[in-house]
């Protein structure tokens, strides 16, 4: 079976890449728009195709000879460019594969909003907007075409390769790891997980859906250390600071009061309040400078004292509404041994480009 | 104080994204024109910043203007220089300025020193800036050794199709004179290094094209110390993740800083930042990367009005390019 991975050299796709290549059992046809970007896989013996998915005319020759298509793509641009580029991506990725063709399409945890703590709306971000409205015109296009889709949104992408993972492993070894007082739903997904859920769908008994793809069970962020510090040798050594739940009114109010401080605090407010209070009595005078006195010299020394907080994310909402039914837990899947692991030692550099799929879509 | 005139050759990411917002805002300054060979990028992007778009000509039938901007990649740049030089306009590339020392100084003879820059932008980042005065005035004493090295595996390109993957612009491929020449280039201009000897070095191509090159390099007539020579470890990956660090190593302390704009400068040892002592100045020096080319255009600009060489005058560059030509040179170099 040949398995196209779009946006093969992309952060998630190239570890991809390199995990189903070892595995063998697939034929990999990793898709690139251009030879700048698959010189890793390359290098890394993998063969690519090069070409735009998003281009009605490349799109046949990339990928119209394979049996399962999963996009890993991430359009760039201006809002209007990267929207037009996921619509041309989707809908050649229908038009242009073949009729028995799986389609695995990534999606993210940002289509659920703002992961914060204590918002009563989730605000979503444009990238989270970006990739919602993908996943309709992903579901349109499967109900046109009649092909199997699966919707996979993923987590915080852990892996030896993840940006995240390389940070997590940074401050493990230089023990500057701290961890909020309540342990997190950290919302992470091994890229091994990603690797087992497409064959598990490729298998079969999966359901074509929108699923929320995560660590099966959920692993808090405490959990992803731990494995982390063994991976890298590094016994776990984290301070923890308290943390606690923000009221809502608190989360309601606070942004008010930060943007009332910001005006009490421009100058021209500063100057029409020195104003105001050349006129009246001395005494409320010396009082009003005492309490400003106090408050800075408080404000002051809090901050020499300031204790050191958790990244902000290790605090972020637990997401999910439809888990993807993984049949093995993750930590099964995980290697133990170099954190390294997926990059190949035996390879054999620069392979010739794979020749382009032969015939239209069948 | 007259306004200078500025014509735009090239309408890619580093004019959208870095040139033009920072010439719009530096002061005297006006763009007269702005000129791509694609009619398409030039028209949108001269529409953006309501600007005359020029498309379609010969580098002969450009507009006049006191300073003309090539922001083309460097095979494609010769026409322009000819023309420019006959015209006595000055120019200011972008880098790599050349690919051989010999060319480099072909090129800059043709003009005044004043009136040819070249875009190594990283001269005016505060850390560099606060390292090459370290050096320069021995406040560590002599400098022993640096290693530096800069990378990472290629991701996301972001774009169809790169000039990176031109043939026809074969020889400015690469990882060393794309990216590379930015660090070879920081490594001399920290040291204020003079000479230099290649010692060893490997390349990884990939066909023609460099992606990741190792060297071991003698600095030599560097500016604390010129009798003595430094050791200086570099490389520059598209495959791998490198340190993306700079470490002079002198004595009796190690300085070192990261690679990105906004970057501190400690002594001490990164991997231990507890143990760290942070280094700073009063210097003005760029900590986001529109603040490091507005003064790279205000030093090119002021020397230009002065006729007095800048900071980034082609011929403060030609080491760097002599380096990266000797890197890329597959002769010597061992194999990856």
């Amino acid at each position: 079976m040949k398995i196209a991975i779009i946006g093969a050299n992309g952060q998630v796709g190239a570890e991809l890449c390199l995990m189903l290549a070892a595995k063998g059992s697939l034929e990999l046809v990793p898709i690139c728009r251009n030879r700048s970007g698959s010189a890793f896989l390359r290098w890394q013996g993998i063969a690519c195709r090069h070409g735009r998915a998003a281009d009605p005319k490349d799109a046949p020759r990339l990928l119209a000879d394979c049996d399962i298509i999963v996009n890993s793509s991430l359009a760039s641009g201006s809002p209007a460019q990267i929207r037009r580029i996921e619509d041309q991506i989707a809908q050649n990725i229908f038009a242009c594969s073949k009729r028995s063709a799986i389609i695995i399409h990534f999606s993210t945890q940002s289509v659920y909003g703002d992961p914060r703590p204590g918002h009563w709306i989730r605000w979503r971000n444009p990238y989270g907007r970006a990739k919602l409205a993908t996943e309709r015109r992903v579901r349109t296009a499967q109900r046109r075409y009649g092909k199997a889709a699966y919707i996979l949104r993923l987590g915080h992408v852990c892996g030896p390769m993840q940006q995240i993972t390389h940070d997590i492993r940074t401050d493990i070894r230089a023990k500057r790891v701290i961890f909020p007082g309540q342990n997190h739903s950290s919302n992470t997904v091994y890229t091994f997980a990603i690797v087992a859920a497409i064959t598990q769908i490729i298998r079969g008994g999966v359901k074509p859906d929108t699923y929320d793809l995560m660590n099966s069970p959920p692993w808090g962020w405490r959990e992803v250390y731990e494995y982390e510090a063994q991976a890298v040798d590094t016994p776990l050594s984290a301070a923890v600071v308290a943390s606690g739940p923000r009221s809502a009114p608190v989360a309601v109010l606070a942004p008010m009061l930060r943007v009332a401080a910001a005006l009490i605090s421009a100058e021209p407010v500063r100057n029409a309040v020195a104003k105001i209070f050349a006129y009246v009595p001395d005494r409320t005078n010396t009082r009003a400078l005492a309490w400003w006195y106090k408050r800075r010299a408080r404000s002051e020394i809090s901050a020499l004292n300031a204790a050191p907080a958790p990244p902000q994310h290790l605090a972020w909402l637990p997401n999910g509404v439809h888990f993807f039914p993984a049949d093995q837990p993750t930590m099964e899947l995980m290697p133990s041994g170099t954190p390294d692991a997926t990059v190949r030692k035996d390879l054999k550099s620069w392979p010739p480009d794979l020749p382009d799929a032969a015939a239209g879509p069948t | 104080m007259k306004r200078l005139s500025i014509g735009i050759v090239g309408a890619g990411e580093i004019t959208r994204r870095a040139h033009l917002p920072v010439l719009t805002n530096t002061p005297n300054v006006q763009i007269a024109w702005l000129y791509d060979h694609r009619p398409e990028s030039v028209l949108t992007l001269a529409r953006a910043y309501r600007l005359e778009a020029l498309h379609s000509l010969a580098p002969e039938a450009l507009p006049a203007c006191d300073i003309a901007l090539l922001a083309i990649p460097v095979d494609a740049r010769g026409d322009y220089l000819r023309h420019f030089s006959r015209q006595g306009t000055a120019v200011f590339c972008e880098k790599p300025f050349a690919m051989s020392a010999a060319e480099h100084l072909l090129l800059a003879e043709q003009f005044a020193p004043h009136a040819l820059g070249c875009g190594f932008m990283r001269r005016f980042f505060r850390s560099t800036m606060l390292l090459r005065r370290i050096v320069a005035e021995g406040i560590f004493g002599s400098l022993l050794r640096m290693d530096i090295s800069e990378g990472n595996r290629s991701k996301g390109s972001g774009v169809d199709s790169s000039f990176l993957d031109d043939p026809r612009l074969g020889a400015s491929r690469g990882v060393l004179a794309d990216l590379g020449s930015h660090t070879i280039d920081m490594a001399l201009y920290v040291s204020g290094a003079s000479a230099f000897e290649v010692r060893s070095h490997t390349l990884v191509l990939d066909g023609a094209v460099d992606r990741k090159v190792t060297a071991q390099v003698t600095l030599q007539g560097a500016s604390s110390s010129p009798s003595r020579s430094i050791e200086l470890n570099y490389g520059a990956s598209w495959l791998d993740r490198q340190d993306n660090r700079i470490r002079l190593i002198f004595p009796h302390a190690i300085v070192w800083s990261d690679l990105s704009v906004s970057a501190d400068v400690y002594v001490g040892s990164p991997e231990n930042p507890r143990d760290n002592l942070l280094l700073t100045s009063e210097d003005v020096g760029a900590r986001t990367y529109n603040q490091a080319f507005f003064l790279e255009w205000r030093n090119f600009l002021e020397g230009f009005r002065a006729q007095r060489e800048s900071l980034v005058s082609a011929r403060s560059a030609l080491l760097t390019t002599s380096l990266v030509e000797s890197l890329l040179n597959t002769e010597t170099a061992l194999p990856n």
